[in-house]
């Protein structure tokens, strides 16, 4: 998928814009403040419905005005497809070729986007949380009924947690906890298993981008990890297990946990739990990880994502790269240059003149100033 | 212009589900330009339906007198029973003409959330039924959400195991999220017929 065109309006600090962006490469050159990632982010936006840095629609709305519009022409193989959408304050319209969308989810994978930001690299040394969401975040993308079983997971979670407290406070008897806990290890079971398969894949293609970033035999290993019960385990490793092996694991543990959980009022076992362990050379990144490092980890993640994306659904997603130059050497940067031709249209940020220079056979280049986007190398359309 | 009698129909109107106060202004003024025999026929609709309509004792559907025309049907299969969320749910289920049985209406279904426990839904009487009543099957036709699945298999392990009662779900065609009274009669037909034991 490309973008052919690309149309702003009142979007942060950008009054109005009308981008025809390049198969190839675009860097978005410009100074600190002047609205790089706030173009990239309407390109996510465009695509997941909802921000990687803002939770309500006010601040992505131009101060003083009513409304952002977003409107992008896509367009994969031949077919091409108007996405529009339109933030007030307190709601939303989606549109696809002109149509109303009523549900988000319906929406959702209209448009295949994959992000490298310096809020992904929060996930090599942040909280579990951080790591769960890019890996639902990037399963989802490739498999909607994911997505549905993670909704109706969280839902049903909700609903026991409600029921636990319930229980303890004596309102209803623990026999109602059942039908919840069986739904809950149903859903969980498959979650389980969509998490490994998908992540043997993803981790099999980022192992090798590292050595390719990073150039050293410090080698990469992701492994999953289930909050599960050790006894119940015996030994097996999680991704071995099938999604009724998964079901019944789940079942078992949440019934021994069962006397804990309604004391602490919430469910101590299941995928909402889990966590990534990244160890670069046997070492947990989350630790150990420099810098630099941690950043070309997370970048292995999200260009593994994007490569995985066309293996398994046929098609480029989109790559943005916000920020992907700081805190890399030179011959790190150069490492990474050399990697992205690889990928389909690329929109690549940076305040430095000079990381521009390393790319090879950039397509366009766009100056970024106060919200203004000129066009500065490439062509004009 | 005093308009208070205008904005208590609005208010009025608003308890509505689906209603917000946009819509709940344009029904107010639509109902303020029908011409007033229309208008108090509505009205005397709404009250008649109050005065009238009840739940029935047996099995909680809509009812003119104590006991439903459904429940005092000879006709009727006494052997036989759906559970349904809904009264709605029931008129639903009677325009397939498939169904022989009779229902029990929960009025809702479980949700923890909602503060809905067991306390809260039609199943008490239920209960009663199974004990008193000659019925061989339950039919389980609750919505296939989330709160309708678990509401079903809450009342499956009601169903003491000793009783010579059979419990079944239904199953085809519904999609899942979706609501047993926009399911149209083929799809329902077919989800009776293809129903399974619990
Ligand atoms: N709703 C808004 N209305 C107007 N301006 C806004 C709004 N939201 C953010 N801005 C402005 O946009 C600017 C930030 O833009 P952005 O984050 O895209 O910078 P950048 O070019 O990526 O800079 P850096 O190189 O530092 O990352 C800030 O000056 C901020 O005040
Ligand atoms: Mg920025
Ligand atoms: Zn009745």
């Amino acid at each position: 998928m490309k973008i052919q065109r690309l149309r702003l309006q009142d979007f942060r600090n950008i009054r109005a814009c009308d981008l025809a962006p390049e198969d190839g490469i675009n860097i978005l050159c410009g100074e600190n403040g002047q609205g790089k990632t706030n173009l990239v982010e309407a390109i996510y936006l465009l695509a997941n419905l909802s921000s990687f840095r803002a939770f309500s629609n006010r601040k992505l709305i131009r101060h003083g005005a009513p409304a952002a519009r977003i409107h992008g022409v896509m367009r994969t193989g031949a077919t091409e497809k108007e996405l529009a959408v339109e933030l007030m304050p307190a709601s939303k319209t989606v549109k696809v070729n002109g149509k109303g969308v009523a549900r988000g989810v319906d929406f959702f994978g209209e448009a295949a986007v994959t992000l490298f930001s310096p809020e992904t690299v929060k996930m090599v040394r942040g909280a579990p949380e951080l790591r769960r969401r890019f890996l639902d975040t990037a399963l989802s993308r490739v498999d909607r009924g994911y997505l549905l079983d993670l909704k109706e997971y969280r839902r049903i979670l909700e609903q026991r947690n409600r029921l636990l407290r319930m229980v303890r406070e004596g309102r209803v008897s623990v026999a109602a906890l059942h039908p919840w806990t069986t739904q809950l290890a149903e859903r969980g079971g498959r979650i389980l298993h969509g998490r490994c398969r998908y992540l043997s894949e993803l981790s099999a293609v980022a192992v090798e981008i590292f050595q390719q970033l990073h150039h050293k035999e410090s080698s990469l290993r992701i492994v999953y990890r289930a909050a599960l019960p050790r006894s119940l385990m015996a030994g097996i490793p999680v991704e071995s297990l099938d999604t009724a092996a998964l079901k019944a694991r789940l079942v078992d543990g949440l019934a021994q946990s069962e006397r804990l959980e309604i004391q602490a009022g919430a469910t101590r076992l299941g995928p909402h739990l889990d966590d990534l362990l990244l160890e670069v050379a046997d070492r947990a990144a989350r630790d150990f990880s420099s810098q630099g490092e941690g950043r070309l980890l997370a970048l292995s993640l999200a260009l593994g994502e994007a490569r995985l994306f066309e293996r398994l659904k046929g098609d480029r997603p989109v790559l943005l790269l916000d920020d992907v130059g700081s805190e890399l050497d030179r011959r790190h940067q150069g490492l990474l240059c050399e990697q992205l031709p690889d990928f389909g249209q690329v929109f690549l940020t940076t305040s430095e003149r000079s990381v521009c220079e390393k790319i090879p056979a950039p397509k366009a280049l766009f100056d970024v100033t106060d919200g203004e986007i000129a066009l500065v190398m490439g062509k004009q359309k | 212009m005093e308009a208070s009698s205008l904005q208590r129909v609005i208010e009025e109107l608003k308890r509505l589900p689906g209603i917000g106060t946009k819509t709940a202004q344009r029904l107010a003024f639509f109902i303020m330009k029908m011409p007033t025999e229309q208008a108090l026929g509505l009205s005397r609709a709404i009250e008649e339906l109050k005065e009238k309509i009840r739940f029935c004792s047996v099995c909680g559907n809509l009812s003119e007198s104590e006991c439903c025309d459904i429940c005092s049907n000879p006709n009727r299969n006494p052997r036989l029973i759906c559970v349904v969320q809904e009264a709605m749910d029931v008129m639903a289920i009677e325009k397939t003409g498939q169904f022989r049985g009779r229902y029990h209406v929960l009025h809702g279904a479980l949700s923890p959330i909602d503060a809905i426990g067991p306390d809260e839904l039609n199943i008490k009487t239920l209960m009663q039924r199974i004990q008193q009543e000659p019925i061989e099957e339950i039919i389980l036709a609750t919505n296939p959400t989330i709160e309708g699945e678990a509401t079903a298999m809450y009342l499956a392990q009601l169903v003491p195991s000793r009783s010579s009662c059979t419990v079944s779900r239904i199953a085809h065609g519904i999609p899942v999220g979706g609501h047993l009274e926009y399911a149209d009669e083929v799809t329902l037909a077919k989800a009776m017929e293809g129903r399974r034991r619990l």
